[in-house]
């Protein structure tokens, strides 16, 4: 059975714990095993790495180090801490001058790094096992979404080896548990809410985000799909300060676990402000037809 | 790493900027506010306080700029590293107190986005540990991981 | 050995550093050494003068000149042997100029240093002998692959010089690019009208031999001497008979319907075909990966075009044919090809029709285009917006072309004025980073194309979006207003640079020349030297040497025709002796070194067991000479002993 070690990044176990739930389950489901360590907060790279960039390797270097001795490599859920945890690594693999920086404060509380514990974004560990996710499926959900790739698990593309300006693997994988991605306007476009610009620059992020609603609005599509925590949590707190939307709004493991025909409250599908309801009704009857 | 403008200038490939402009073309947040890329670049190779400029921080750090320049300019890094150094100048223009709250969370709780009742009570609601295995649940790891923050320059930066 | 060493002061370059006098004194102590002098310039004729006078009084056999790099002037100093009748192989540099007072400041340590120098060139000079200069015929005939402009210009030119030329050209017809262009800019002169007349003149001279619809399959040989194959690839029609009527393309049952090249993928073609009513020659062509009966055996009950042929031209079992020849010289002239611009997906090409690229926007233009000539979309219609999009794959490291592909400014410009001049109610957008108008009559003919109206606006495109109305949006930021912008556009123009076609590094390897980084041939010296290979009788012309418009192509063509002649002319190759030389008593046939020569010299003798080595093909690299397990390979003016004997001398200081 595979293992990885489970960062939950702070969103999808604090404040979205609906997220947390969808991911054990369906990972459960996939027989994937996870296995939590005493993580700390990625760091973001918005907030932290903007404040000091030597400090963001060390604290996300103590993040890589904690499964190291057990040989697991680390699956993430939030695209931000892929983009932390990732860029960390590699940058830490490639760089001895701050690898050894970096070693020198760990050491100061008896950690170290070696760089052999490698993150990966869960939506590749899916990749690689497509056959897997697509004999799971229970229930035909034949939800017509708008997908969101967000921007660290694609960019920069010669750390992350994706190639971001025709990207179709969430496509695909919509696609294995019968749902249909619909293309819109700016679908590859950032949500708005990283580089500090949620916290620190909030009229400019809802902007940002209002613009991809309206792009979506102007589809008929039964949610948004997104790969990330932070992404999550900018689509769904929006539309509440917007009050003008109202498209629900799932992580990828939700709308998978939906499909493997988990409960829809298991997925903490309630708890977004956008109201799920319309969306559990579809889930109804999608499992009537597929029974 | 790099610490002053000129290293983190010629770090980012920035004098090999030839000012095309696929970078702010390319720019979520320049089509909503006035962030110019293309501009930032340009203060950095001749020599001007980037780090003064308010618009640093509207980039949202998408990448889409470091993505397609065609010189291989290393926008998004740079920007990163130029608010380093404004924030150790003390230049936060626009800067709420949202993002320090963020890392006083980080250092009191090991979370960015601390647990609340509420969402702890969710939690086991729908079948979780009412308080998730992290760094903050132990005593122990959560003092050895603020002796960690106690000595690195974040810190230092927030308790200003 | 009876030794002559002149120092020169090199005026003060070398003089300021080193205490010429000093030298002087030292290097007459040494025991070959009969006369050592100093003087302020030795390559001037009172230098050479006493040099000559030099060798007569006192009977020297041998000379060393310490001055500046042998690269400057040892031909010059080997004519005044020559001229003393000494043999100019009698010769050694002392380089205490770039080895010595030019890269130390230290007046001490650089006399030093050039004392060692002179003194390591003076234990050489006693142990050279004379050479002799072998001469190699040369074949009077050149070979110029490639069909293009630049093809053509060096075939006619090393014609006309009456040299029997070989052209060779893989499509079924000569012309190249240029056959593809409407007007040429900037006198706006229709290409073709230009193109046409010289094609007609590569056809019908006496002394060129036109090989279309061919490819070099193999080269070997060297200057004066080169074997060449030619592959022909079979017409599958009688080149004798077709007269071009074009019943067989109209008859075809694949009339129309297949993707035409020439267009570049925007018109239709027949299986049998030419490219355009212009060709030379002008003589049809069956496209083997088409043709319903070389395809499948059977085409309905005959096939239409073997029905329709009065002149009984149709030959479906015609077969590859070789042709082989020898050549003097060679002129690679084959060309550029367009940058792929499906490699930026964020300009959606290949995704709809109505982004196109810089040569398809040509044919739209070209009176024997798809649209005859006129301004219209697929769908029939004018387009009220176009929108040109600058530097798609140059310098663009993302991509891996850091070049500027140098017309493309220019084009972009001509064919905005096309646009104008078809539809002057268009408007037209140019986006831009910098207008390269370089050459004569450019900048004036911008300025025109501004004042008609086209808008130039700087700022390179980053993006295009098609919006749900399936209206083409083009995203750039205008960086002299310092905003972004979003213009709508009927067609977007991409101005795709130039990249070196892909049959560059094969047939690289067969000639034995190199590549530059960035994919083209590489020329011998970038300033001086930008026709030649640094392989002797191989020269360059067009596009393939780099990016480049029609004049600088036609002129570098003439060029690279000059010196072909400047071979073909001499009737003979005189080989300096830089070479290895086998040992036959010593060799043991182990062929080592001729696993290891990189310019094919060596040849395996089996009646004698022992190798040889061709001293055309030699170049002296010294790779043999360092393998040799017998010791058997030496190189000439690199004996061994030679170069002992100046170690020793180093070291006796």
């Amino acid at each position: 059975m595979r293992e990885y070690a489970y960062f939950p990044g702070c969103i999808g176990k604090n404040v979205y714990p609906g997220i947390e739930k969808a991911t054990r389950l369906v990972f459960d489901t996939l027989d994937v095993g996870l296995r939590d360590y005493a993580y700390s907060c990625c760091p973001p790279p918005g907030v932290v790495a903007c404040y000091d960039k030597e400090s963001w390797y060390t604290i996300g270097a103590r993040n890589l180090a904690l499964s190291e001795q057990d040989g697991l490599d680390i699956m993430t859920i939030c695209a931000g801490c892929y983009g932390t945890l990732h860029n960390v690594w590699h940058e830490l693999n490639h760089n001895k001058e701050l690898m050894d920086k970096v070693n020198e404060n760990l050491d100061t509380i008896g950690m170290s790094y070696s760089g052999k514990s490698r993150p990966i974004h869960f939506v590749d560990i899916l990749d690689s096992m497509r056959d897997k996710v697509k004999s799971s499926k229970e229930i035909d959900l034949g939800f017509k979404v708008a997908v969101h790739y967000g921007c660290h698990y694609l960019k920069p593309s010669d750390v992350t080896g994706e190639s971001p300006e025709e990207p179709t693997l969430l496509d695909e994988l919509v696609g294995l548990i019968g749902c249909e991605s619909v293309p819109f306007k700016d679908r590859l476009t950032c949500c708005g809410a990283g580089g500090g610009v949620m916290s620190g620059e909030p009229d400019l992020s809802l902007k940002i985000i209002k613009t991809k609603l309206d792009n979506i609005r102007k589809k008929d599509v039964d949610a948004i799909v997104n790969i990330c925590s932070f992404c999550h949590m900018q689509f769904d707190q929006s539309q509440k300060k917007l009050k003008t939307f109202d498209i629900p709004v799932l992580h990828l493991n939700q709308l998978l676990g939906l499909a493997f025909g988990h409960k829809q409250k298991h997925l903490g599908l309630h708890m977004n402000l956008v109201s799920n309801r319309d969306l559990v009704k579809k889930v109804k009857m999608a499992r009537k037809v597929s029974a | 790493m790099s610490k002053t403008m000129k290293e983190i200038t010629e770090r980012g490939n920035a004098y090999n900027c030839i000012q095309c402009g696929r970078c702010t073309g390319s720019c979520p947040s320049g089509r909503e506010c006035s962030i110019r890329t293309r501009k930032l670049i340009h203060l950095a190779k001749m020599g001007e306080e980037v780090f003064a400029v308010p618009e640093l921080w509207e980039c949202t750090t998408c990448f889409t700029c470091q993505e397609r320049c065609p010189k291989d300019v290393k926008t998004t890094d740079m920007i990163i590293e130029i608010r380093n150094i404004a924030v150790s100048e003390n230049y936060f223009p626009t800067m709420s107190e949202v993002p320090k709250i963020i890392i006083k969370s980080l250092y009191d709780t090991g979370s960015g986005q601390p647990l609340s009742p509420e969402v702890s009570k969710m939690r086991s609601i729908i079948g979780l540990a009412k308080e998730p295995f992290d760094v903050g649940k132990n005593e122990k790891d959560l003092k050895d991981f603020q002796k960690l923050l106690d000595i690195l320059p974040l810190m230092k930066e927030v308790a200003k | 050995m009876r030794v002559g060493v002149y120092v020169c002061h090199c005026g003060i370059n070398i003089a300021k550093t080193v205490d010429v006098e000093r030298v002087v004194k030292e290097i007459s102590k040494l025991p070959n050494v009969v006369v050592c002098r100093d003087y302020h310039y030795m390559c001037s004729d009172p230098g050479q003068e006493l040099i000559k006078k030099d060798i007569n009084r006192y009977e020297l056999n041998s000379i060393v000149i310490a001055a500046c790099s042998p690269r400057m002037h040892f031909k010059t100093f080997q004519s005044a042997l020559k001229s003393a009748k000494l043999n100019p192989y009698m010769l050694e540099m002392a380089n205490i100029r770039e080895h010595c007072s030019w890269v130390h400041d230290d007046v001490e340590a650089a006399t030093q240093k050039a004392i060692a120098l002179v003194k390591s060139s003076v234990a050489k000079a006693s142990h050279l002998e004379p050479l002799v200069e072998n001469d190699s015929p040369v074949v009077p005939a050149a070979l110029v692959i490639g069909g293009g402009i630049a093809g053509i210009q060096s075939a006619l030119d090393i014609a006309n010089a009456g040299y029997k030329v070989f052209l060779v050209e893989k499509e079924p017809s000569i012309g190249g690019h240029m056959a593809q262009f409407d007007k040429t800019f900037p006198t706006l002169d229709c290409a073709a009208c230009i193109l046409t007349p010289k094609m007609v003149d590569v056809s019908r001279h006496e002394n060129i031999k036109l090989l279309t619809y061919s490819e070099v399959e193999d080269i070997s040989g060297f200057v004066g001497n080169f074997h060449v194959k030619v592959k022909k690839k079979p017409r599958y029609v009688n080149e004798n008979k077709c007269v071009a009527c074009g019943d067989c393309a109209t008859e075809c049952r694949l009339a129309n319907r297949i993707v035409s090249e020439f267009d570049e993928g925007l018109g239709k073609r027949s299986a049998i075909y030419v490219p355009f009513p212009q060709a030379v020659p002008l003589k049809y062509t069956i496209d083997p990966d088409n043709c319903l009966f070389l395809t499948r055996g059977k085409c309905g009950k005959s096939p239409k075009c073997v029905d329709v042929c009065d002149a009984n031209a149709i030959e479906f079992d015609q077969k590859e044919k070789i042709e082989e020849f020898d050549v003097g010289t060679i002129i690679v002239a084959t060309g550029y090809d367009s940058f792929d611009a499906a490699e930026k997906p964020e300009f959606m090409f290949g995704k709809v029709p109505n982004i196109i690229n810089g040569l398809q926007y040509e044919r739209f233009f070209a009176p024997n285009g798809p649209t005859g000539g006129e301004l219209v979309m697929p769908d029939g219609s004018v387009p009220k917006n176009v929108v040109f999009v600058s530097c798609v794959g140059s310098r663009d490291k993302k991509v891996g072309n850091p070049y500027c592909s140098r017309i493309c400014c220019m084009y972009s410009t001509k064919q905005a004025h096309l646009t104008k001049e078809r539809s002057p109610d268009t408007d037209v957008t140019v986006f831009y980073c910098d207008v390269r108008a370089f050459g004569k009559g450019y900048e004036e003919f911008y300025e025109r194309v501004q004042g008609e109206g086209v808008k130039y606006r700087r700022g390179l495109v980053s993006e295009i979006y098609q919006d749900d109305e399936g209206k083409l949006h083009v995203r750039a930021e205008d960086s002299l207003l310092g905003e972004p912008v979003d213009i709508v556009a009927d067609l977007v123009v991409l101005a795709t640079g130039v990249v070196p076609k892909d049959t560059t590094k094969s047939l690289a390897q067969k000639l034995h020349i190199s590549n530059s980084p960035d994919g083209f041939l590489l020329e011998a010296h970038p300033k001086l030297r930008p026709v030649d290979t640094v392989t002797d009788g191989i020269f360059l012309a067009g596009c393939a040497q780099g990016p480049k418009d029609i004049p600088d192509t036609v002129a570098q063509a003439g060029a690279a025709a000059a010196h072909a002649i400047d071979v073909l002319a001499k009737g003979k190759i005189t080989i300096e002796p830089y070479n290895a030389v086998v040992n036959p008593d010593l060799c043991g046939g182990c062929r080592i070194c001729e696993m290891l020569c990189p310019f094919d010299a060596h040849h395996y003798n089996e009646q004698e067991g022992v190798m040889e080595i061709n001293d055309t093909l030699c170049k002296g690299c010294g790779v043999c000479g360092a393998a040799c397990p017998a010791g058997a390979i030496a190189l000439n003016l690199f004996r061994n002993k030679q170069i002992i004997s100046q170690i020793e001398a180093i070291l006796d200081e």
